[in-house]
């Protein structure tokens, strides 16, 4: 069994589909010291099966592996896996957040296009989101969604962006309490009380340092421009 | 009427949360968010009670009249009937 590195956290872990050897290669690293070991059983197989029919027994290693080490990342480690796709502009992390299908790749896409070099594409899917002294930081993970975007680096979360798709490109300030129950929607944690809960705990500490923003958009190059401003200037006009 | 168990509430921001204990509720059905005096409501209906007696405990604690009192519980009452937290067989 190897270590990787995740999170800043060096995890041992047990894998035996290529599939997740692939995901996990660049993320191997030398020591033999780790903060926490995960080994999935055919129960955990089962139970992602159950989650979601239709893949292979290879995919579900791999999102049996991600479901325990964010839930011991929760539980241990003052940090959640969101579900979005988190950029680098300036040192500061975006993390865009929606359902699937809505369009967060097509929107960073935008970004990268626009902005080239000076944006970096963290993570195009399962993001973690770790409190460290204070400060909410968000890691790269191996998973990356079906595009493969993300590289190992990690950032100050500055801004959980919520998007809409809408004709019209606008932008408005969402409270903390107006992004809870979206939060909620678009990070894991087990399902029952001591898992909402923890939830709700690191959800609170990262919005008490971060700002959110409601992104109404469509998928034209200026798209991003609506963000970028809300995002770096604070101004919510066209 | 009083309000089923298997809720906790929480603190967030400034409103109250509830979160249910129950391993099978989907996400929908987890999380009741409310204001203070919903809070309040919440808690006072941990104990069977009629409309009356909420309405006469929600003029004793706030500076309302009953009008205000009877829309803010009716808004209340609607939201957790809706979550199917409220248990009126009494």
């Amino acid at each position: 069994m190897a270590v990787y590195r995740i999170a800043d956290l060096n995890i041992k872990i047990g894998c035996n589909g290529n599939y997740l050897k692939t995901l996990l290669k660049s993320y191997i690293c030398d020591s033999k010291i780790y903060d926490f070991e995960v080994i999935t059983t055919e129960e955990d197989i089962q139970n992602e099966r159950k989650a979601a029919d239709g893949f292979t027994d290879e995919m579900y290693e791999s999102s049996a592996v991600l479901r325990k080490i964010s839930e011991k990342i929760l539980a241990d480690y003052n940090g959640i896996l969101f579900h979005g796709a988190v950029i680098e502009y300036k040192s500061r992390a975006y993390l865009f957040c929606a359902p699937s299908g809505t369009g967060k790749t097509t929107h960073i896409m935008l970004w990268k296009k626009s902005l080239k070099n000076d944006v970096t594409i963290i993570n195009g899917d399962k993001p973690f989101v770790r409190i460290i002294d204070n400060v909410p930081i968000v890691y790269g993970s191996p998973w990356k969604g079906k595009e493969n975007l993300g590289t190992d680096v990690s950032c100050k979360l500055d801004a959980i962006v919520f998007v809409n798709r809408c004709e019209q490109n606008f932008a408005r300030p969402l409270s903390p309490d107006e992004s809870l129950f979206r939060l909620l929607s678009s990070t894991a944690y087990p399902k029952n009380a001591f898992g909402r809960l923890k939830a709700i705990d690191i959800l609170e500490k990262i919005s008490d340092k971060i700002k959110f923003v409601d992104l109404f958009c469509n998928t034209d190059d200026n798209a991003y421009y609506t963000a970028l401003k809300a995002l770096t200037e604070g101004i919510y006009e066209n | 009427m009083k309000i089923k168990d298997g809720f906790i509430l929480r603190k967030f921001s400034d409103k109250i949360v509830a979160v249910a204990e129950d391993d099978y509720a989907d996400n929908s059905n987890s999380f009741i968010k409310m204001n203070s005096s919903a809070e309040f409501v919440w808690n006072f209906l941990r104990q069977d009670r009629t409309y009356e007696e909420v309405v006469d405990a929600l003029l004793e604690k706030y500076d309302i009249d009953r009008q205000t009192a009877e829309n803010d519980l009716n808004g209340f009452l609607s939201v957790v009937r809706n979550a199917g937290l409220l248990d009126e067989q009494s």
